[in-house]
């Protein structure tokens, strides 16, 4: 009985850090993604000054094993890097409409 | 496809490349008469005041901190900089024509051997490499003093850059207006949204300056900066206020900006340094 | 004894409903204000606040003037839409405001 519970409660730790190292790496995947997107929107020349900082803080989030976190910050880079990669493709044309009439 | 629609489409096409067919000269007309007509008491060279042109309170207030201006020591200690000799006993004025003297007004020039817009700013730092001295920072500090004394000596010369006609002068022009009328940042702003579209309309407090005249006084001091910034300083104000990320001094974009800019107020007079709330 | 304990709880839960509705006016207002998020007033007069701007119309009457909520939603989310070139943020668009503060801000800009 004895030896039931232990060989559980160690199976349980296992798992709880297979869970925890997957987080880990999701959370550092999700930061690649998202500075990848952010490089995309330099050579687009259309950054926005408001993705470096999220990436700057998911970053400390990870530091920090705070893999929750580091996910959904990095996902809001990334988000923000596909619009100003829009907004660049969308400029392409629409930079027209802007001039004097 | 009816017959109408093909007219309709045929049309829109040749709208289409008129637009982006216009030439330099017929932009430069194009722009300043938007001013000019928008504007029609105040004459073309007054544009050079920016808000102070539009703004009488904002002027009076202007003209009186000009009693003493801020920038004198800046100014002097730009000139006393552009006079001191390289360690090789050269100085900034064997770089240029006219030994440095009354060139603003021809700057940004486009070198076309090395295809590529050269600003004031960009020549003074190859003026220094070129004389084994190590480059200075971009955007504030000693460059813009020099170039702010550079500057005053072309008072009253009037903004003549040389019209874009070759391929590659043309496609940095090109380059600098799409940049101009482009949208960008999280905020969603082109230079025009503001300083177009808006010119003379308030956002909070601040009255919307006009985009003819912009390069005429820089490098300005600024009450903000407390110190001279060059007008791609100023750039990095902007994009941060429509959170859009500055880019390095001198970097192609900016200097394809500012040969945009400075090709659309030709024919203003110079009247730099100024100051700047 | 019943009678009194049924007072005494709707007097509460009325105060709380209305301390609610009002914070909601409140967050709605702060969040127009805030120079970080709204920032409506860099651009439209509005209610009792200083130094506006005039690049945009004057924020009145708005039930009148959007009827339809969606509509007033639609200009805030995303205003190049209507206008490509237009100079207002796309708020929601460009994810300056969350969708809840946009709820919270429409909440506030009809009591204009």
């Amino acid at each position: 009985m004895k030896l039931k519970a232990l060989s559980l409660i160690i199976i349980f730790g296992f798992f709880c850090t297979l869970a925890n190292a997957t987080t880990a790496t999701d959370a550092a995947k999700s930061i690649q993604l998202a500075e990848d997107l952010w490089d995309k929107t330099k050579s687009a020349g259309h950054e926005w000054n408001t993705i470096k900082p999220l990436v700057a803080q998911a970053k400390q989030a990870l530091e920090s094993k705070d893999f929750a976190t580091a996910i959904e910050l990095s996902n809001k880079a990334s988000q923000q890097a596909e619009l100003a990669l829009i907004q660049a493709e969308h400029e392409k044309t629409n930079w027209l409409n802007n001039l004097p009439k | 496809m009816n017959l109408l629609s093909k007219a309709l489409i045929t049309l829109l096409l040749i709208s289409l490349t008129s637009v982006s067919y216009a030439t330099p000269e017929q932009d430069k007309e194009t722009f300043q008469s938007f001013y000019t007509e928008r504007f029609p008491d105040i004459s073309k060279a007054e544009f050079g005041d920016g808000v102070y042109a539009l703004d009488q309170d904002a002027r009076d207030q202007w003209e009186a901190m000009n009693d003493f201006p801020p920038y004198e020591d800046d100014l002097e200690e730009g000139e006393t900089l552009f006079n001191t000799p390289f360690t090789n006993g050269k100085s900034y004025a064997s770089c240029f024509e006219n030994d440095g003297e009354n060139i603003r007004q021809h700057y940004p020039k486009f070198d076309s051997k090395r295809n590529m817009v050269v600003t004031l700013e960009l020549a003074i730092n190859e003026c220094r490499t070129n004389n084994d001295e190590e480059p200075l920072p971009y955007k504030k500090g000693d460059i813009a003093k020099i170039s702010a004394y550079m500057a005053s000596t072309s008072e009253g010369s009037e903004i003549n850059i040389a019209t874009p006609t070759s391929k590659g002068e043309l496609a940095a022009y090109e380059a600098g207006k799409q940049y101009f009328y482009s949208k960008r940042g999280q905020l969603n702003f082109s230079c025009a949204n503001c300083h177009i579209q808006n010119v003379g309309r308030k956002a909070r407090s601040e009255t919307l300056s006009p985009a003819l005249g912009h390069p005429t006084h820089f490098p300005v001091y600024r009450m903000k900066w407390e110190s001279f910034g060059t007008l791609q300083r100023r750039f990095d104000s902007c994009n941060k206020q429509v959170r859009a990320e500055p880019l390095p001094g001198q970097s192609e974009a900016y200097r394809n900006l500012e040969y945009f800019m400075t090709y659309m107020s030709n024919g203003l007079p110079v009247n730099g340094p100024a100051s700047r709330k | 004894m019943h009678k009194k304990l049924l007072i005494i709880i709707s007097i509460t839960l009325l105060t709380l409903m209305s301390n609610l509705l009002f914070a909601n006016d409140m967050d709605g207002k702060k969040i127009a204000f805030d120079r970080k998020k709204g920032n409506c007033l860099a651009c439209h007069v509005m209610d009792d606040g200083d130094m506006a701007g005039n690049i945009g119309p004057p924020l009145i009457v708005m039930k009148a003037r959007f009827p339809d909520r969606e509509a007033l939603k639609a200009q805030i989310w995303d205003a190049t839409t209507k206008n490509s070139i237009s100079i207002m943020p796309p708020f929601g668009k460009h994810q300056i405001l969350s969708d809840a503060e946009i709820e919270k801000l429409l909440d506030y800009l009809y009591t204009l």
